[in-house]
Order: structure tokens, then C-alpha cells, then sequence
């Protein structure tokens, strides 16, 4: 992941070499890869719900966050109405 | 297995991860706050959000205009955020795999390849339009060419910036964040800029004062239409903003980044469109912005909106694309990211052909698209907040066949459906954007908030009785991240 984040990061290569590069490359994946991929999901999907069950990344949203948000929103909209009626 | 080989499907998966529906794990959640915002950010200041201005003012002064704008953007946003943000952040998985939860697997399909599709593919062509539109304007001025802004050329550049935007678009968000670190604070400074150019040549008092362009009779009725343009462009961004926030480490981040961001860039860009369409009689900084700012800075100033266009562009195709791989199941799956990049700009190319078309229906085509995102986001609230209280479990979305828990009926969630059609209905029977037609119940509440009840109330009841009653769907599960509490 790090060395493909990496390679992202240069300056992007021009239209037409790029365009080879994709338009060369092999379009369907071979069927081990399609199942590996499966593994790989599965072996995520372990992760996410052993080492990442009590991380704060999964947090929900609390009644006092969504009280907050809303009020805000809300209350710039009211402040504009009353402006407006004025 | 041979190191090569680890490596090439190292990097199929981490694509995959990225681009397309595999969850993501903590260490790829790359965007903190800051970072989203500043996605967000130059998200909104796009010529788009100028037009949004100058088409505000069509039916209101500057004061109310703004007024409209602060409403309407502030609630519309705030839907927006509920019924895409939250879901997608809290499971790191991308919007339209994670509505499997809400439409099924087939629903979300139709939905995806109607109104997202048709509604992404609109926005894209219009941002080559304006794009077009600057570069003729750009030639216009600088060499002293009469192109017609209207005219082929604009065609021409238009294409270019799709062919730009698909390179972008082919190279991932970490590509589209590092262009935002950038454009987004340039892209303050010069809507700044523009507004001092234009507030240069005329008086606060003029602009005060100014007429609306074009109104109704009835001042009241002005409003509401102004107020429901702008509840309409908040929502619009519904098709993007969940896939985008998956990115994010933390549900608020994810919410205020997004509500923030987008709320402060389109207000800042739209009150220039404002103040641009009052004293000059064009929102569209491309016709004005050279005679101010003389050819150089004007020059400059265009450029730099044009690029601003194409990294907007990049990023709603983004989501949309990775939503076409998501539904069409195994048939897209296969196919690299590129060459599905391509086939969504198709239509947008083949749009750029009537650029005065798409100029004209901008307003009509905002309103119709919100009709049917408010209603998509009425029954998504219902369902994550309400029915489900945020638990979806992530392994239920990938599971298929009779198997799968989130099966509903054939894969289509009936009751979310109906609710989104009798919402959409509902919407335009209120305010028929085409024909300008409303009820009288329009100049009180808008047609977006009873859309959205209507969807909440019409999706509870019909839902109950076909899938949460039995038990069925997972609306009993355990919440798998309990222990991460609530923030």
C-alpha cells in the first residue's frame, strides 16, 4: 500500500504514456487474483472487527453531536430569516 | 507465490481498497479534518457555485439573496451530511455498498444507474461547459479572437478539460487531496480578488440597492423559489460527499468537514456570483473578469478557476464511478478504473456539444435533482438513524446470495423504493420546476422539507411492515463497534 501511495505521488506522466501503459495491460485479472481478493476482504473484514472494535475511527454519532450540528445549521438559517424579515 | 506476483496483487488490492469496495482499515483512513476540509473546501468554489449566485439573484436583491443562500445551503448541506456522511464514515466502506443497507443490493443499482448517473453526468458536463467557456473567453481576450462563448471552440475546450479530469480522476483521491492542499487556499484568494475587482469599479450602495434581474410578482414567492434553488444545491452533493468522508478518521471530522467546508466555499463564491450578475448582469466570472482585472491578473485569474473546475470534476466522478463498479455487480468488476473513467465521461463529452443548453437549464436542472436526493435522503435518515440507530454490520454487505442477511425482497428493499418515488412525486407537485408551477403550502416550508418528512414517515411505516416486523435485515444486530463509543 505504501510503495502504490508512493508511486501516486509524482508528477503524473503524460496522456499518451500513460494511456499505453493501461491500454496494454491486462484487462481481466487471472481467477486467483479474484480470489485472493476474496481473502484479502475477509481478512479485512477480521481486522476491522477484532483490532479496530473499540477504535474511535468507528464511533458513532452522538445525540449531543447531532443535537449540536443541528442547531447550528438550524440556527443559521433561522438568523437568516429573521435578517431577511427585517 | 513469487514476490512479483505478491506485489502485483498487493497493489490490485490496495487499488481495490481505494477504488473500490473493500473496507478500509484505520491506517488507510488518510484525511484528517483539516484535510477534508480543504477537499471540501475547493469542492465548492467552483464556477458552479457563481452561477448558483447569479441565479439567486434572478428573483431577489443582494441582502435577501444572501439571506436564501445561508438557509438554503445551511439545511440542505445539513440533509446531505445526515444522509450520506455519517453512514459511510462509520464503517470506512463506500457510499453505495454501504446503502445495500437501505435499498438492498439491486435498489441500490437502480438508484446508482438513474438518478446518481444521470444527475454526476449533468454536473461534470457542466463544469467542462464553464471550463470551455473560460479557456474561448481567455482567447477572446488575450489574442484578440472573436470566438463565440457559445460556439465550438467552447466545445473544444470543454473536451479538453474531461480529458484532463479523467486523468486525475484515474490516479485516486491521494492524487485529488495533494491538488486540493493547494487549489483550495488559491481558490480563496481569488474569489477575494474577484471581489474587490468588482466592488472596485462600482459602490456597496449600488449593489445594495440593485434590482433583481428577473422576479415574480409576488416577493414572497421569490424568496421560497431562491431559498429552494439553494436547499437544492446543498443537496446536491449527496451523490459524492459519503464516498469522499470514508477517507475521514472520526464521525465529526467527517460531518463538520464536509457541512463546513462546503457551506463556507459556496458562500463565498456565491456572493461574488451575486454581486457579478447585479452590477454586471453575468455571473459567470468568464465574461467579466479580464475587462476588470485588465489581461494579465484576469488571464491569470481564469486559469487558475479553469484548473479548479477540472479537480471538482475529478472528484464528484470520483464517487460516481466507484458507485457504477459497486452496483453493476461482477460485469464492471473487472474492468480497470481507467477505462470505467472513461466510459462516465462519455456523456458528458458528447453534452458539451450544446453549451448554451446546458448554460440555460442550470436552474431547472439543480431543482429537479434535489427533488429526488431530498427524497433519497429522507429514507436513508430514517433507516441509519431510526430504524437501524448507526448499526449496520460491514460483514452483512458483502455477503450474497440466499445467504444474505440484507437480501429484502430479490434485493431490493420495496418499501425504500415507493417511499423515494411517492417523496420525488410529492416534491414536484409542490414546485414543478419546468412549468413554475406551486402550492401555496411551497411559501412556507419549501418542497424539500415535506419531501424529506414524507420520505421518513411514508419509509418507517412500509418498512416496518415488510422487513423490520419479521426481524429480518438485520435491524435487530448487535453493534459491533460498541465499544467505541460515541463521539
Amino acid at each position: 500500500m505504501r510503495i502504490w501511495l508512493a508511486n501516486l505521488c509524482g508528477i503524473p506522466r503524460l496522456c499518451g504514456a500513460a494511456t499505453r501503459h493501461w491500454m496494454h495491460k491486462e484487462v481481466y485479472p487471472p481467477m486467483t487474483q479474484h480470489t485472493e481478493l476474496e481473502r484479502e476482504l475477509d481478512r479485512r473484514l477480521t481486522e476491522i472487527e477484532s483490532s479496530e472494535i473499540d477504535d474511535p475511527v468507528h464511533a458513532a454519532l452522538s445525540g449531543r453531536s447531532i443535537v449540536v450540528f443541528a442547531a447550528v445549521a438550524l440556527g443559521i438559517a433561522a438568523a437568516s430569516w429573521i435578517v431577511a424579515a427585517l | 507465490m513469487s514476490a512479483k506476483r505478491a506485489r502485483g496483487v498487493e497493489q490490485e488490492v490496495a487499488k481495490e481498497a481505494t477504488y473500490g469496495s473493500l473496507p478500509l482499515t484505520k491506517a488507510e483512513r488518510v484525511w484528517g479534518a483539516g484535510d477534508f476540509s480543504w477537499v471540501t473546501i475547493s469542492l465548492a468554489i467552483a464556477t458552479w457555485a457563481f452561477m448558483t449566485g447569479g441565479a439567486t439573484v434572478l428573483l431577489v436583491g443582494f441582502t435577501d439573496g444572501i439571506a436564501a443562500m445561508l438557509i438554503g445551503n445551511s439545511i440542505g448541506l445539513a440533509i446531505m451530511a445526515f444522509g450520506s456522511v455519517v453512514l459511510s464514515q462509520r464503517i470506512g466502506v463506500e457510499q453505495y455498498r454501504a446503502l445495500k443497507s437501505v435499498f438492498g443490493i439491486v435498489g441500490v443499482g437502480i438508484v446508482v444507474f438513474t438518478i446518481v448517473l444521470l444527475v454526476e453526468m449533468g454536473w461534470t458536463s457542466l463544469l467542462g461547459v464553464l471550463f470551455g467557456r473560460a479557456f474561448t473567453e481567455i482567447s477572446n481576450q488575450a489574442f484578440g479572437a472573436e470566438f463565440d462563448t457559445f460556439g465550438p471552440f467552447v466545445t473544444v475546450f470543454s473536451l479538453l478539460a474531461i480529458v484532463i479530469g479523467w486523468i486525475i480522476l484515474s490516479r485516486g483521491p491521494v492524487t485529488i487531496s495533494k491538488l486540493n492542499r493547494f487549489v483550495a487556499p488559491g481558490l480563496i484568494v481569488v474569489v477575494v480578488f474577484m471581489m474587490v475587482m468588482l466592488m472596485m469599479n462600482n459602490t456597496w450602495d449600488d449593489l445594495l440597492s440593485a434590482p433583481p434581474m428577473a422576479p415574480f410578482e409576488d416577493e414572497q414567492l421569490n424568496f421560497m423559489m431562491a431559498v429552494e434553488f439553494n436547499l437544492g444545491a446543498g443537496l446536491s452533493w449527496w451523490p459524492v460527499m459519503g464516498t469522499l468522508a470514508r477517507l475521514t478518521r472520526g464521525p465529526r471530522a467527517a460531518v463538520w468537514a464536509s457541512w463546513g467546508g462546503l457551506f463556507i466555499g459556496t458562500v463565498i463564491a456565491q456572493i461574488v456570483g451575486m454581486a457579478a450578475a447585479l452590477m454586471i448582469g453575468e455571473a459567470d466570472p468568464t465574461a467579466w473578469m479580464v475587462p476588470l482585472g485588465g489581461p494579465i491578473l484576469g488571464v491569470l485569474t481564469l486559469l487558475f478557476v479553469g484548473f479548479a473546475n477540472v479537480t471538482s470534476m475529478a472528484s464528484i466522478a470520483y464517487s460516481t464511478v466507484l458507485a457504477l463498479k459497486q452496483s453493476s455487480g461482477r460485469l464492471m468488476a473487472k474492468v480497470r478504473w481507467p477505462i470505467v473513467c472513461a466510459g462516465f465521461m462519455v456523456l458528458p463529452a458528447i453534452l458539451t456539444f450544446f453549451p448554451a443548453f446546458m448554460y440555460d437549464q442550470f436552474m431547472t436542472f439543480v431543482v429537479i435533482s434535489g427533488a429526488f436526493i431530498a427524497a433519497l435522503c429522507g429514507v436513508i435518515i430514517a433507516d441509519y438513524f431510526i430504524l437501524r440507530k448507526q448499526v449496520v454490520p460491514v460483514r452483512s454487505l458483502y455477503a450474497s446470495g440466499r445467504e444474505d442477511p440484507l437480501r429484502f425482497t430479490g434485493g431490493v428493499n420495496i418499501a425504500a423504493l415507493i417511499a423515494v418515488a411517492i417523496s420525488s412525486v410529492f416534491y414536484l407537485w409542490i414546485y414543478n420546476p419546468i412549468t413554475l408551477e406551486t402550492l401555496p403550502i411551497f411559501q412556507y416550508t419549501t418542497a424539500t422539507l415535506p419531501a424529506v418528512v414524507l420520505a421518513m414517515v411514508v419509509y418507517i411505516g412500509l418498512n416496518w411492515l415488510l422487513y423490520v416486523r419479521g426481524g429480518k435485515n438485520e435491524y435487530r444486530a448487535a453493534d459491533t463497534f460498541a465499544a467505541a463509543g460515541r463521539k
